[in-house]
């Protein structure tokens, strides 16, 4: 019965450069056994995709894999000809990436995408490529494939891309599929959607998935056993309960550590000092779209009110498009309000008592500037305070947690959660009532992720700086947050303590809270029952 | 797409206008006028009231914005006027002019287009490689050397010594002879441009190469070949297609060059003596025609490039639909 379909053996990748060899991956060994899911977990820069491509025997020129390390059904991939190499990828192994627009040719339609893959493994017409198309689209619980299928890339959304990503990956019925952070840039909601959809197959059909995430909420809702992999080498390998519960590596017992920290479950209740730092009142914003023949008015923010009190930090919590991004640059008046107010209350002047983090803080950084100069531009601006500069500037790095060293970096000498720092001590530079952090952890991984949140809680605590944290991603805002507001469609539909939230009646939160990966894989039994509830909700809408 | 075309075309009319004026004071405040230009010295030895009658003839004693608008009605109602050195009407010398200049300039574009897609593509696939520096050693060379020299070694080298090939004019004994004229021309004034093209398209196919869909076409199966011709090239095209809209005005800047080296009867050597003799109707009409020339070869582009790309198709029926 259980069969492996895919072996590495002693898996090892070089890589030549001018200053020699670089080892990157170090003796990598596990199986894939029939009609299991194996997830590979680690950290960013760990080597999990390098082992996807070594897999595929499709490693970038200058990376040499050792050969004979894979075999997938007993057979050496690296003996294979030229031929039966396009066979073994197109045909016996599907997979899905990551980045959900980069991995479309953008000139060719959805349609085409198919077409080609189809024809490349077999004779078809063009109507019978098709009709399996959308079959195929259908299965992915894609609304409307037709309209997909004659879509370019673009026109789609990251969700539904990665629907078609997964339908092309099981076009060819495969034997193997490989999924390499499917779910890291989306909402947790289709996350929870594209999860299914892949354990669904993987029932239905008896093929067997390789996983790889950096996110232990997905290992523990998806995966039968488990491969952990640190620095390039495999630190361990176990079956999924047994990893959760008792881990033997250090490395694992960190990762849970981290996990556990991220999935706290909340302690604190909302509203504890009540002097408003800001409120807004009845704010609305509305765009206009202007299509071929009509306009479309787009209510982004529609009649909300809330405000933030001093020391206090507040969840804003809704899917892409509920208007949470909109709320944040009315916030910072980057935009005015058409209707309503937002007031201010705090000591300082409005703008510079309120500090921005950028979701992306590479893109927020001059590529030209060093670290200190970026983090030390506020006090350009601010006339009374520009003495000794250079000293604030390392003080503030040490707030977050960074090393003075590190001034003369480029941002793209950073890794990602020095970025976000190095983002975070620009903000706090100037010593701001409020800070505003939008999804503060998209480009994260794991461990990096809870580290900014005791950090933020730090901060909290030691500088008394209220915090808005906008996000999809509810477990961490639950984390995280003393107050939680939930929007759905511009609109605030829940305002509530972390606490009382969990236990919310609100049919939108509760979606929400369902589509969390569970915190234990022994919980997998008891979500089924939410399962009937998702699947209404759906449906309606 | 019918309003596409349309505001494109309104575009085309304004800065037809715009330029026409610019052109028309430009020519003027040139030192020297067309009657020294026709009679030399011996304007000076003619009496003061023949000198006015000259002027007077040629209508050039009028304010500049009447000679110009006078200009203007006569060009609205098709009459170009006559060229003060020949007497010729303007239209026929102009549509004369025509013929070669585009066979120069659809040959020397041909000639770039073969080349710059075999050798882009090539070096862009295998950077860094022998050909690669060959290719990119050859291109600099062309791109920095004059091409009024490199037209005169190629004629000392195939008409003097080897004698193969004529140095001068449009063949007219049938197509052999047509063809044998128009090589070297062409040549020099597609050599003169084709390392930018090159390197163009070598650095986007490089750039495409390493995009994550071309790794996910190569993980579905997808043959090498396939992925070449269906993804990367259409990929990097577009880039490669603009450039050439582009720079339709260099190659017709240096077809001035090329056309006076070779005798070729274009409208760059038109527009060279044109300018010469202060020939003020000709010079109006050639460098009408020539802008019109570059209007209409990048509109042709655009079209192209949106025909490839639906990206850009879309955005640029929103934008005329603003």
């Amino acid at each position: 019965m259980n069969e492996q379909v895919l072996t590495v053996k002693h898996l090892s990748v070089q890589l030549e450069t001018n200053q020699g060899k670089k080892q990157l991956l170090k003796d990598v060994s596990f199986n894939v056994p029939r009609g299991e899911i194996v997830a590979i977990i680690g950290e960013s820069g760990s080597g999990k995709s390098m082992t996807a491509k070594a897999i595929l025997d499709l490693l970038p020129r200058g990376f040499t894999p050792s050969s004979s390390s894979v075999y997938f059904l007993n057979k050496d991939v690296s003996a294979m000809d030229k031929r039966q190499k396009r066979l073994y990828r197109g045909t016996q192994i599907g997979f899905v990436f990551q980045d959900t627009y980069g991995t479309f040719d953008p000139m060719q339609t959805i349609g085409q995408h198919f077409h080609e893959l189809f024809s490349a493994h077999m004779k078809i017409s063009k109507q019978r490529a098709k009709e399996k198309t959308v079959q195929l689209l259908e299965r992915v619980q894609l609304t409307e494939p037709e309209r997909v299928y004659d879509s370019f890339p673009h026109e789609l959304s990251g969700g539904m891309r990665q629907r078609v990503q997964l339908a092309l990956a099981l076009a060819l019925n495969p034997v193997l599929l490989i999924a390499d952070e499917p779910t890291t840039a989306l909402d947790l909601r289709i996350q929870a959607d594209i999860l299914q959809l892949i354990k669904d197959w993987c029932k239905n059909t008896g093929g067997s998935v390789l996983f790889i995430t950096h996110d232990l909420g997905v290992v523990a809702e998806i995966a039968d056993s488990v491969v952990v992999m640190k620095e390039g080498a495999v630190v361990e390998v176990a079956p999924v309960d047994q990893l959760f519960d008792q881990p033997v590596h250090e490395h694992t017992k960190q990762l849970l550590h981290y996990y556990k920290e991220l999935t706290e479950t909340p302690k604190q209740t909302g509203l504890f000092d009540i002097e408003p730092l800001v409120t807004v009142n009845h704010a609305k914003k509305t765009y206009i779209k202007k299509k071929w023949f009509q306009k479309q008015m787009i209510k982004a923010v529609d009649d909300v009110s809330f405000c933030i009190c001093k020391k206090e930090i507040v969840g804003l919590i809704g899917e892409s498009g509920s208007g949470k991004s909109t709320l944040s640059r009315l916030l910072l008046q980057l935009e005015n309000v058409e209707q309503g107010a937002i007031a201010w209350k705090g000591s300082l002047p409005f703008r510079k008592g309120i500090q921005w983090v950028h979701q992306d803080p590479l893109a927020s950084f001059d590529p030209r500037w060093n670290v200190e100069k970026i983090v030390g531009e506020g006090l350009d601006y601010w006339k009374e305070k520009k003495e000794n500069k250079h000293q604030q500037v390392k003080e503030v790095l040490q707030k977050v947690g960074l090393s003075e060293n590190i001034l003369s970096y480029y941002p793209h000498e950073l890794s990602g959660g020095m970025r976000q720092r190095v983002a975070l001590a620009r903000a706090l530079l100037l010593e701001p009532e409020l800070l505003i952090l939008d999804e503060p952890f998209a480009s994260l991984d794991m461990s990096s992720q809870a580290n900014i949140l005791s950090l933020l809680k730090q901060i909290n605590q030691t500088e008394k700086t209220a915090i808005l944290f906008i996000s999809h991603d509810i477990r961490a805002a639950l984390a995280l947050c003393h107050r939680i507001l939930v929007m759905e469609k511009g609109r605030k539909i829940e305002e509530a303590g972390a606490k009382e939230l969990s236990d919310s009646v609100n049919f939108y939160t509760r979606r929400l809270l369902s589509s969390m990966p569970v915190t234990h894989p022994g919980r997998r039994l008891q979500k089924q029952t939410t399962e009937g509830e998702r699947e209404y909700a759906h449906q309606n809408g | 797409m019918i309003k596409f075309i349309a505001s494109r075309l309104a575009e085309a009319v304004i800065v037809l206008f715009i330029g026409s004026i610019l052109c028309f004071a430009f020519i003027r405040m040139l030192p020297g006028d067309p009657a020294t230009a026709m009679y030399g010295d011996q304007l000076l030895k003619m009496s003061q009231a023949d000198q006015m009658r000259i002027v007077e003839n040629l209508g050039l004693n009028e304010p500049l914005y009447t000679q110009y608008a006078k200009w203007l009605i006569n060009v609205l109602h098709g009459e170009w006027g006559h060229s003060y050195t020949t007497g010729e009407e303007v239209k026929v010398m102009v549509t004369r002019a025509i013929e070669p200049t585009v066979v120069l300039m659809l040959s020397s574009t041909v000639i770039i287009l073969l080349l710059s897609l075999f050798f882009g593509m090539v070096t862009g696939l295998r950077r860094y490689s022998i050909l690669d520096h060959a290719v990119t050693i050859a291109s600099f060379l062309f791109m920095s050397l004059p091409s009024f020299w490199f037209a005169l070694m190629l004629m000392l080298f195939f008409s003097v010594y080897l004698g193969v090939l004529p140095t001068a004019g449009i063949g007219k004994e049938g197509a052999g002879d047509w063809l044998k004229h128009l090589i070297m021309p062409s040549l020099v004034l597609a050599l003169a441009h084709i390392g930018y093209y090159i390197r163009i398209l070598r650095n986007h196919i490089a750039i495409i190469k390493e995009k994550e869909f071309v790794w996910a076409l190569q993980a579905r199966g997808v043959s090498q070949r396939k992925i070449l011709f269906k993804h990367l090239l259409p990929n990097a095209s577009i880039p490669f297609l603009s450039f050439i809209g582009m720079s339709l005005s260099l190659t017709l800047a240096g077809s001035v060059v090329v056309e006076t080296l070779f005798s070729w009867p274009g409208l760059g050597r038109l527009s060279l003596k044109s300018a010469l003799a202060h020939d003020y109707p000709v010079i109006m009409a050639t460098i009408l025609l020539c802008m019109s020339v570059v209007i209409i070869g990048s509109f042709l582009i655009d079209l192209l490039c949106a025909w490839i790309d639906p990206r850009l198709r879309n955005q640029l029926m929103k934008e005329a639909d603003k």
